[in-house]
This record gives structure tokens, sequence and C-alpha cells, in this order.
């Protein structure tokens, strides 16, 4: 019962409540006629795990999904739409064998639930070590996610056994806790991030610390802001850093935000600056839907601006990036940036004031 | 006398304006100048500082202001007015609220063409940011509507809103407000909330609205629905005819104003004068619908113009028709003569099956002599007649309400001075205003409204003489609105008469401006 008390203290310092709730009721009901013997998605991408770029295998595999979910969700995360109630162990082992079959000559891998991997109630330990004791020997190099809660001495030391050099991600989305509380929803704080962090060093484990990039309710500018501050915090604790423009998914808060138009995805040259900024850290961005209204795209099209953020950010190069930048005419873009942040209140200002500006005479 | 220009206020139903730490307002705000500020930090609008934090839409929170002593921000304007209804609902909620205390500061909306109506609707701070984003697009505005130019037109756009904004101070300041937003008509979303706020929210916006405006100008059909002119027809509803004239002549309106004085109106006078006093007069009309005889001088049955093309559009004959059906439930006559043009021929559709129609032009000798043959076989002579002193007392009724009959025994009118007073026991109790078609109170009379509570304002303990401000008014009955006539009282007492400049809500929230002009 304490600790019940307990917990329920802890998390309206990490929660605003009416927020939780409203962003909980959003999560549709689960979609049985999914798949469960199959991973959600393989394929393979370009990687730096190892410090270059390499062919790294992807694969997403089907679970209950985060325990976060049961309480509320992150105000960005629609990955409860790849889950399934019905998961059992027997499930993801088949899964395991399907990525199995698939590896090939691939040698690094990044495992993605939708929650955390080194949950014990979501990928059970026999699962966990099932998974170890297979990729043994196939790949060098694991990245798997997870939540601050799981990164414990005891998950650690039962994968260590298996001699496969890890890499745990952590979603940190941003070291302002308010930012956390009232935006992200993520019900964690920056010092949960740290004793993780701080628990990996220790025993060499390495961490990728993924950054939510622009935020609900905030600027663009202040988003470019919080990054900053963001990466010089995580910078110390982290193998490098992913700095993760909004995409935005379906069933989520931020989707109902965009559709009413009370949110903007980030602009690729506000993605841009950042990593010219930041270039002296290990930061990179791949991001998810780019170019696209549903992910980071500027008002203007722009494939190569895109193109370059992909590249310098695998080579950790990004010196072409900035001349390519440096070319560009931001006249508009840093106009529009600017009145943005003079507002107290966000939407996608630009497409609220069309639709009402429509409503008068044009001659 | 103002001490200083800050004690320059006017309000005008939901509108003010005035000045504000040394600055006019409506105001919109240069978001670049030092009065507004928004960092990392903190939010400081005009002096006035606000919580820096995150501040939710409208569906995720229901508190939606952001409030200082002075100012409330609607932070959310931009999402509020993508539906219009919920932003009418919530802006005359917040003044129902609020009521004049605090400035209103409605965030990121100021196309010029929507600040008009927003300003009707109570805002009384906008900022420059809607137009900045707009010039940066190329978009200019003048009187047409907007068009696209080749360069950033940001300094003409910014002149061209201040210049409308302080139009818009001056016609708060002259009670033409309703004017100006009616026909500022470029904008389908100005219109829209202008409608919402006359079709659903008439009861709140008339307990503000004043009593009378300089003129109407019913050019468009969001002219009909005026605070005002639903309070004259509702009251017109509710009007008890004077006693003794049992026989209703309907008769066109005219141009001119009153009518009485018009050609058309004087020839047919001229012709029945000797039947007028057995009969009501009963003039039909858009957008007032229906306006007795007596009441010809009053507003606003005198004050309006109307673009009269022989042709009523239906929503004008569905209201005619609805008043004057509604009025003769209240009033019995023995007899009724339609005297119209055929365009009033729909007036058939409520007028009761005896009624006498001649129908034609009405200036026509033939339909003159028709008029006149049919009164002289109507009319006998042991018919009760009325008079002016019956017709006194409907108007006196009609402008303070049904109360003040009981006082309105045994009275008789003198003329002096070419005007009409209203005498009981050699006292004066009341003097007319032909002009204006308006009693104005004496302090004879005040004690009737002392008893009745009525258009009563209680001052602080001062002998009034010129002005009193509003700093000076302890508390005001609900029924005053700008220029009505008012008591001021103090401790039950009558102090003085005057003439309210406020309504009774900003004379008890506010503490500058003239809330009663005294007649000495």
């Amino acid at each position: 019962m304490a600790t019940i008390i307990y917990l329920q203290c802890i998390l309206k310092i990490m929660i605003e409540r009416d927020y939780s709730i409203h962003i909980k009721n959003l999560i549709p009901e689960y979609n049985k006629n999914k798949d469960v013997n199959k991973p959600v998605s393989i394929w393979k991408e370009m990687d730096r795990l190892n410090g270059y770029p390499e062919k790294t295998m992807v694969c997403i595999f089907r679970t209950t999904g985060c325990a976060w979910y049961k309480f509320s969700a992150c105000s960005m995360c629609g990955y409860f739409n790849d889950t399934s109630p019905d998961i059992v162990d027997e499930n993801i082992m088949k899964q395991i064998d399907i990525l199995y079959d698939s590896l090939n000559d691939v040698r690094a891998l990044k495992i993605f639930t939708s929650g955390s991997f080194l949950d014990p109630h979501e990928v059970h330990p026999e699962v966990r070590d099932y998974f170890f004791e297979r990729m043994k020997g196939k790949i060098d190099k694991i990245l798997v996610e997870s939540r601050t809660e799981y990164i414990r001495k005891d998950i650690l030391d039962s994968i260590k056994k298996y001699k496969i050099d890890l890499r745990i991600a952590i979603g940190l989305e941003s070291a302002d806790d308010y930012i956390m509380k009232y935006s992200v929803n993520k019900g964690s704080t920056l010092k949960k991030f740290i004793d993780a962090a701080q628990l990996l060093k220790n025993e060499n484990v390495e961490l990728r610390t993924y950054l939510l990039f622009k935020p609900p309710f905030i600027s663009e500018k202040m988003a470019m802001d919080d990054i900053k501050n963001s990466v010089k915090i995580a910078a110390p604790y982290s193998a490098d850093i992913s700095i993760n423009p909004m995409n935005i998914q379906k069933h989520t808060m931020v989707e109902k935000l965009w559709k009413k138009g009370l949110y903007r995805p980030p602009r690729l040259y506000s993605l841009a600056k950042l990593l010219i900024d930041l270039k002296d850290y290990p930061v990179l961005s791949y991001p998810t839907g780019g170019n696209r209204e549903r992910g980071v795209h500027n008002d203007k099209f722009d494939q190569k601006l895109l193109e370059l953020i992909v590249n310098s950010s695998l080579n950790h190069s990004f010196n072409e990036l900035e001349e390519y930048y440096n070319t560009l005419d931001l006249e508009d873009y840093n106009y529009e940036m600017e009145l943005e942040d003079k507002l107290f209140f966000q939407s996608d200002y630009s497409l609220l004031i069309n639709r009402l500006s429509k409503s008068s005479i044009f001659y | 006398m103002s001490k200083t220009i800050d004690d320059i206020h006017y309000v005008m139903g939901f509108s003010m304006c005035g000045y504000y730490k040394n600055i006019k307002f409506p105001l919109i705000i240069d978001t670049f100048s030092d009065n507004y500020k928004n960092d990392n930090k903190e939010i400081k609008i005009i002096g006035n500082e606000f919580d820096k934090k995150i501040y939710y839409p409208s569906f995720l929170d229901g508190n939606k202001i952001i409030e200082s002593d002075d100012i409330i921000i609607i932070f959310n304007g931009i999402e509020l007015i993508q539906r219009p209804r919920k932003l009418v609902d919530f802006l005359v909620k917040l003044r129902n609220k609020h009521g004049f205390k605090k400035l209103f500061y409605l965030q990121g909306v100021s196309d010029p063409y929507i600040i008009p109506v927003l300003v009707y609707l109570g805002i009384n701070i906008f900022d420059d940011l809607y137009i900045r984003e707009e010039s940066n697009k190329k978009i200019k505005y003048n009187v047409a509507g907007k068009s696209y130019v080749d360069y950033n037109p940001l300094k003409e756009n910014v002149d061209f809103a201040n210049n409308l904004i302080s139009s818009l101070f001056d016609s708060i300041k002259n009670n033409t407000l309703r004017e100006v937003v009616e026909k500022i008509a470029i904008s389908s979303k100005a219109l829209e909330l202008l409608r919402i706020a006359d079709s659903y929210y008439y009861n709140d916006f008339i307990k503000y609205f004043p009593s009378r405006t300089p003129y109407i100008l019913a050019n468009s059909m969001e002219s009909l629905n005026r605070p005002d002119l639903i309070k004259y027809r509702n009251d017109i509803m509710e009007y008890k005819k004077p006693e003794n004239r049992d026989i209703a002549l309907i008769l066109p309106c005219s141009a001119k104003k009153p009518y009485s004085l018009s050609k058309t109106h004087m020839k047919i006078i001229n012709e029945i004068s000797n039947y007028r006093k057995y009969l009501h007069e009963l003039i039909v009309t858009s957008p007032v619908g229906l306006v007795p005889r007596e009441l010809e001088n009053i507003y606003p049955a005198r004050f309006y113009d109307i673009p009269v093309i022989g042709i009523w559009y239906e929503d004008e004959k569905i209201m005619m028709n609805n008043l004057l059906k509604n009025y003769l439930k209240n009033n019995y006559y023995n007899k009724i003569i339609a005297y119209i043009p055929e365009d009033l021929e729909f007036l058939r559709e409520v007028l009761p099956e005896d009624t006498v129609f001649i129908e034609g032009k009405v200036t026509d000798n033939a339909n003159l002599e028709k008029l006149k043959g049919t009164l002289k076989n109507m009319i006998k002579k042991d018919f009760n007649y009325g008079n002016k002193l019956y017709d006194y007392k409907s108007i006196l009724s009609f402008q303070f309400g049904k109360w003040i009959n009981k006082y309105l025994d045994n009275i008789r009118i003198v003329n002096n001075f070419h005007q009409d007073m209203i005498l009981k026991d050699k006292k004066i109790l009341f003097v007319y205003n032909d002009k204006i078609g308006k009693f104005t109170i004496t302090k004879q009379s005040a004690k009737f409204f002392l008893e009745n509570n009525k258009f009563n304002v209680a001052i602080d303990d001062f002998k009034p003489t010129s002005n009193v401000y509003s700093v000076g008014v302890k508390d005001a009955t609900d029924d005053i609105k700008p220029l009505d006539e008012v008591i001021l009282t103090y401790n039950n007492e009558v102090r003085g008469v005057g003439t309210a400049m406020m309504p009774y809500k900003a004379m008890i929230d506010l503490n500058k401006g003239i809330a009663v002009k005294v007649r000495s």
C-alpha cells in the first residue's frame, strides 16, 4: 500500500493528470487481427553503431507494448498501434526466428519493440535469453531501446554473458523536466535519465540518447534551444545523440493537434542548423517522414537538404551541409520563426491565418 | 473636466475606448516594441507581467485566459476564431464574468476586416503578428479588400489597421460603432461573428447597448437585427395604445422623418384631419416594423434610413407581419383600415378579416376620397376620441416602463417656451423634447424612480453639478443603458437628474470616464 502511495506521489510530480488522461483516451482498441508470429517490420538501413557507416538490420518486434501505455502515452508516440495484447513468449520467439533467417551477412542490428526491450514484463527474461542465444556469433553489435526503469545492473549482467557488443537507446526527449511533463508526457525526469546513463557508463555499456525535436506547445525557436541544452547535458554520457524531429503518428495527441492546425512539424532548415551548431557533439539525425507533411519539412520542398542531413549524420561530417545551408535564402524562414516565437500560444499559425484570411475579399 | 488623459473612457455595448497608461485603445500592439515581451523568462504586455509557461488549446484546458490586474489575455484567439460560435460564446461569457474591469487582449488575430466586429464583441487590444505574417506574404490591405503586391507592405498595412482602429475609437465615443461594424463587410467571417452575436446573444448585448444612437443606416440585412431595433420591436409588441383611439389606420412610411412632415403624410393628414382624433395611426415599415403615430419622434422611429426600391425582402415581410400580429394581440380596435400601397399587400396575412383595405397610390385623390368616405360612414358622433395627454401617457409608459402609469393620474400638459411639460399639482414632472422624442425627468418625478428603484444611479456623498465620473458611482440599476434618463441618489435621497453615458455595469466597474451628464 505504501508503495502505491509512493508511486502515486512520484507520478504526480512527473505528469499532468488531465493531459495524461486525454492522451490515454486517444489510444484505440487493439487490433486483434494482427499476425502475432511475425515482426511488425524488418529492413536494412545505414547506421554507424560501430563508429562508421555500415549496413544495419532493423527489426520491430510486436509485443504487448510499453508499460507506460497502461497509464498514458507520450504525446508523440503512436507505437501502440503495433502492439497486441495476445502476445505470448512463443510468438516473440517465432519473430526472433524470422529475424534470424533474414540476417544474411549483416553484423549490426537494431531491435525496436513498441516499448522497452529490457522490460521483463514486455519481453520475458527467457525470451530475452533466447534472443541473445540466437544472435550470439551472428551479430557483433546490437542496439536495443529501453525506458530508464529497466536499466538495472541485474538485467545488464544477464545480457553481458553473451559477449555481444551492446548499445542501449534511451528516449530522453528533453532535458527540461517541464517540457517532459507538460508537453511530452513522458512520465520521466532528467534525474532518472542521468541515473540510468551513469549506470551504463559504470558498466561500460554504450548509450544512444534520443531527443525529440519540437514537442508540442512550444515554438520552434524554443525547441531548438531545448535541443541544444539537452545535447550539452546528455553528451557526457552518450556514445551518440539522435535528434528525432517530430513525426506525426496516428492516434496521438500530436496528430490531434496537427489536424486542428495547432501543430506544425519542424522545418528542415532548423534541423540542419541544429546539426551544424552542434557538430562538435556526437549528434546525428535520420528523420522519419522527412519532407512529408507529417514529418520535418520546409514550406518549400528541398530534397537535397534532407539528403545532406542524413549523409552528414552517417559520416558525422557536417561541412557539406553547412556549405549548402549558407547558400540558402533564409530571410522569410527567420522572420517566420521570430513571429512564431512571439506568440505564447503555439499553432500552425501560418496555416490558420491562411484559413481566416480567405474569408476576405481578394481583388 | 477630466484630470488626465486616462480619464477619457467611453463605453458602447461591449466596446470600450480610452487611454490606458497614456496609450490609446482599442490598440494594436507593435510586437517589436517595448510594450510586448515574450522571452524564455517572462511575458510582459504594456507593463503587465504574466506567467511564462505552456498554454494548452481550448480542448485540453478549461482555463483559457491569462490575467493580470488590468489585462485579460485570450491567448488562443487564432484557435477560437476558427469556430466563430465558440469565440462569440467565449467573449460573451468573459464580459458577463469580468464586466468592464479589465482590458481584453486577443492574441494573434488582427485581420483589419475582422477587427471591427472583434471590437464590437469586446476586444480592446490586438497585436500585429497577423498583419506581419500577411505583409510578409505580400498581401496589402485597402478599402476594397486584400490584394497581392510585389513587396512587403508592412508599413502601409499597419497604417491602414491603425487608421481603422482610430475610426473605431471615434465610433465608440459617438455610439456609431454598430454602423461601422455592419458596413465593413469585406470578410464573411466578420459577418458570421456579427450574425451569431445578434441571433444568439441578443439578451447579453442589449444590456449594454445604448438606448439611442445618432442615426441608423439600415444598409444591409444585418441592420434588421441590431439589438436596439430588436428591443424596439419587442417593446412595440408589449405596447399599449393610447386610450380612446379605437380605429386603427395603417399607413406606409415615408423617407422624411418624422413621417408627419413628409409630403405624403401631410397630404393624407390634411384630408382626414376631422377624423384623426378617433384614429390610431400605425405606420408600417422596415427595419423598425411598426410605428404608432405618437411614437414617430422617438428613437429609433425618427432616426433611421433604409434603401427603398418598392419591394420588400422576405425577411422584412416576415418581421413586419410578425410584429403587427403580436401587437394586435395586445391592442383591440373596433375597426382597422389599411390604407396602403400594393407593396404592403402582404399584411393581409395577419390583419383581421373585416379589415377595410384601400390599396394603391396613397396620394391619389380618388384613393383619398375613398378613405374619407370610409371614415365618414364608419365614425359616429358618440365615438370615443383621443387627445395629446393620452398619447403622452403612452409615450411615458413606453420610455420608462408600465410601472410609471400609477403616477400619471390627474396630470396635465402645459406648453412653455415651445416645450410640452407634464404637470401635476402645479409641479413639473416631465419635459418633452419632441426633437428627440424623449421625456426628461425632473426633481419632482425623480422620487417615483427612487420609490421603484428604476434608472437609479447611486453616487458618493456629493452634490452633482456637471459630470459624474464613474469613480463616484457606487451602484446603478440594471435597466440603465447609455443615453437613458436617470436619477442620481445618495442614501435614498435624490441628488440630481441627468443622462447616462455608460451602461450600468460600466459605471459600477470603471474608475474613469463620465458616467452621467447632470441636468441642472
